[in-house]
């Protein structure tokens, strides 16, 4: 099959998305298909860029290629995956954020912008109406599912994948650090982890892995980190290779991934992967989906106090933490979470 | 439902302040409402009964307005009162609650004070054709009056343009100035008071041989208030000693018009109250025997003062014309604009004759207040009303949309005619399809 994989890029921007949907050309690749990355460019601000990005989406012929048909088309974000075709497939990352769950929410820009309630509307519109278009709806998560039944009245399935190169991950020593791997961001919450940090009772220490989204937001963290006196206690890797993140979630003490209500979560996945507990929050969204409270980590209220208490709980108590891990590995391997079953649903 | 309201307020001295008041305990009621209003000036009464916030159409913080669930503009063609509220709405779309049909005045007071204000004012009108044009330029030169051109040219569409829906107390006058409106309207009579908080209705006598006590009260500046004719309808009448006129309002020239009393010798005919207080103007109103209520020319506008009267039982004199035409029979004494001074003596004629017959007009006026002009019904037609004008909220993005397109494609310079309109269709279409508005329109 010539199968064209749509999504949309920030430019200068490498997270989970990007993975994800690099790590699907390449399964659909090793599966024998003919794959095809198409990314649309895409910028938020002001609100009415998002509207021509989708009218811009809107226009784009992709039915054929050189005279050959384009088969399937599998779109992952918004607004990309509004290029109309005939035999499109959705497995949706994400919506546009803002104009859903995130509306209204601290971290929402469309409400800044006096035209922002008309862009949401249009958008939460153009996704109502446009959406049915694709001959079947997926899901990242069950979370994802669930944000586009409540805005959208759609169902979807959720279609779990694994992290990329899920086959190499392994466990290590139980180390004297907690590890958190991510971008660095508001929705990622690394701010809440710092003064959580100054409020443990043990020595804990924190590793950080991930780039900025913006420089000015890891200024901010350092300061912070100064300002809660915990500088000594934080280590800021940046970005790191994969080796090094392999080795840092295989020595860890346990990972710590408290987003706002997460799409999906690799880091949930990966840290089970590396038999590892997590920290999460009862708002985290997606990372729920597979951690269970004194089951496969810890799950508490998004608040400082709460993440400190968890915090020394795994630093403490180390049996209840491996076992955790355990329960993690154990529970990955139950789930069958693998390409060729996401390429056999996708294509089918 | 979370709503704000822009809107002068008490004691701002508008008919419309007062209608939001009156209308306030319904509204708050049945709506999680804040006021919003550019004056510090706000009554205690209004604070205690709703939130109220204080804006700057230049600096806003437009997160509350984005996240309430409608946005409602109260628009009058007083420019001192709502052009702030206008710059607001023009970029905000919401629900228009529009007081006057003619609000060519506000429109023009708006836009001069923008950069290249005249010049806007000037491509405003050519949306009304090259007369208008023309005409605008000899007002901007000195050598015309703007009333008279608002007269002609009411610009009723610009404050509705970007608009979610409007609301009218005249619909016919509103659709006759905008007969292709192509947004929701609801044509709802102006709210009065709860009915709860109505006086009791009461009936009046006119001792024998007492003048005949009449009151014109308002915004007494236009012209079409006729206050100059009653005068000189005062002084024509046979028994000028039988008339007693109050003036309770504002007037533009007041030398101007002691001069005419004195001229007329109505000296001890009229007396000049200048802007009373509602408690004051209310005092008055039980006094009196007879309101005039006059426009001529019309502007199509419902009237806040014939509530205010009927609330009072008060009869009243009306021009035949516009809404006032389209009362109940027997709620108001109508008089022929053509023959304002003959109608005007034969109404008082007969108020001296039979007086008792006369009251039965205010207390029919007064049951007309109860079974129309509740604001609790008004404020049920709202909540009814809003979903329906929300539906269009995605559509307001589209003028913006088809602009940029319509930019990028002239950028293009694609040279045949047949491509362009052929692309240009497409587009249309699936900004239509983004925007929910109709392809034509896009």
């Amino acid at each position: 099959m010539r199968v064209a994989v749509l999504t949309t890029q920030v430019l200068f921007t490498k997270g989970g998305a990007e993975i994800h949907a690099q790590s699907l050309i390449d399964a659909l690749r090793r599966a024998g298909h003919e794959a095809e990355l198409v990314a649309i460019p895409f910028k938020w601000y002001p609100p009415e860029r998002i509207l021509d990005n989708l009218l811009a989406c809107r226009m784009l012929d992709i039915g054929e290629s050189n005279g050959l048909p384009v088969d399937r088309v599998i779109g992952l974000r918004f607004p990309a995956y509004h290029i109309p075709h005939p035999n499109k497939v959705l497995w949706i990352l994400h919506q546009h954020r803002t104009a859903f769950d995130l509306w209204a929410k601290p971290d929402c820009d469309l409400g800044y912008y006096p035209e922002g309630q008309s862009v949401r509307e249009a958008i939460m519109r153009s996704e109502t109406e446009l959406l049915p278009e694709a001959r079947a709806i997926f899901a990242n998560s069950r979370n994802v599912a669930g944000r586009l039944k409540e805005f959208c009245g759609l169902d979807s399935t959720p279609l779990y994948h694994p992290p990329r190169g899920a086959e190499r991950f392994r466990t290590g020593e139980f180390g004297d650090y907690f590890f958190y791997p991510s971008r660095l961001c508001e929705l990622k919450r690394q701010e809440l982890v710092l003064e959580a940090l100054a409020r443990t009772k043990r020595p804990v220490r924190m590793v950080f892995a991930g780039k900025p989204d913006n420089p000015a937001y890891m200024e901010k963290l350092r300061t912070m980190a100064e300002r809660f006196r915990v500088s000594s206690r934080v280590e800021w890797l940046g970005l790191i290779s994969d080796e090094d993140m392999l080795a840092r979630y295989a020595g860890c003490r346990g990972v710590i991934f408290p987003p706002l209500d997460e799409d999906y979560g690799y880091i949930t996945l990966e840290a089970m992967l590396s038999a590892k507990p997590v920290i999460t929050c009862t708002d985290s969204g997606g990372p729920l989906e597979f951690i269970s409270d004194g089951g496969t980590g810890l799950v508490r209220a998004p608040n400082a106090e709460a993440i400190a208490e968890a915090m020394d709980t795994l630093w403490e108590d180390r049996a209840f933490g491996q076992e955790a891990g355990q329960r993690g590995r154990a529970r990955i391997d139950e789930l069958g979470i693998n390409w060729p079953n996401v390429i056999a649903k996708l294509l089918a | 439902m979370k709503v704000n309201l822009f809107s002068p307020l008490p004691p701002a001295r508008t008919d419309i302040a007062q209608c939001v008041a009156r209308m306030l305990p319904a509204l708050s009621a049945a709506l999680d409402l804040t006021l919003w209003t550019d004056s510090d000036d706000v009554d205690a009464r209004t604070r205690r009964m709703a939130k109220v916030r204080r804006y700057d159409a230049d600096n806003m913080d437009w997160r509350a307005l984005s996240y309430a669930d409608l946005n409602i503009y109260s628009i009058g063609n007083d420019a001192r009162f709502h052009a702030p509220i206008m710059e607001i709405a023009r970029r905000v779309p919401g629900l228009v609650i529009l007081h006057d049909v003619c609000v060519h005045e506000l429109a023009y007071y708006t836009i001069e004070r923008r950069p290249a204000g005249r010049e806007r004012y000037l491509a405003l009108l050519e949306r009304e054709g090259a007369e208008a044009v023309e005409l605008g330029k000899t007002w901007l030169e000195g050598r015309a009056n703007l009333r008279d051109l608002a007269q002609k040219y009411p610009l009723t569409w610009w404050p509705l343009e970007g608009a979610l829906g409007v609301v009218s107390h005249n619909a016919s006058a509103l659709l006759e100035a905008v007969p292709n409106l192509r947004i929701p309207l609801l044509d709802t009579p102006l709210p009065w008071l709860p009915n709860a908080e109505l006086p009791a209705p009461r009936g009046r006598t006119l001792s024998s041989g007492a003048p005949l006590e009449l009151l014109v009260c308002g915004h007494l500046n236009s012209p079409s208030r006729r206050l100059s004719q009653i005068l000189d309808a005062i002084a024509a009448y046979p028994r000028p000693e039988r008339l007693l006129l109050h003036v309770a309002g504002s007037v533009r020239d007041e030398k101007a018009l002691r001069r005419k009393i004195h001229t007329l010798c109505l000296g001890r005919n009229v007396r000049l109250h200048g802007y009373l207080s509602e408690e004051a103007l209310g005092r008055l109103m039980d006094r009196v025997h007879m309101a005039l209520n006059l426009r001529w020319p019309s502007v199509g506008e419902a009237s806040g003062a014939q509530l205010r009267f009927w609330n009072h039982s008060l009869p009243s004199i009306a021009t035949r014309t516009g809404w006032y035409e389209r009362q109940p029979e027997g709620s108001l004494l109508l008089l022929d604009p053509e023959r304002e001074l003959k109608e005007l003596h034969r109404h008082w004629d007969a108020a001296l004759n039979n007086y008792d017959e006369l009251v039965e007009y205010g207390l029919r006026g007064r049951m007309l207040l109860e079974e129309r002009h509740c604001a609790e019904a008004f404020a049920a037609a709202l909540l009814d009303f809003a979903p329906i004008v929300k539906r269009y909220q995605g559509s307001m993005c589209a003028p913006s949309l088809a602009r940029r397109t319509g930019q990028a494609l002239g950028g293009l310079r694609l040279g045949d005619e047949a491509l362009s309109t052929a692309l240009a269709k497409r587009l249309a279409g699936q900004i239509a399809a983004i925007s929910g508005t109709s392809r034509e329109d896009a």
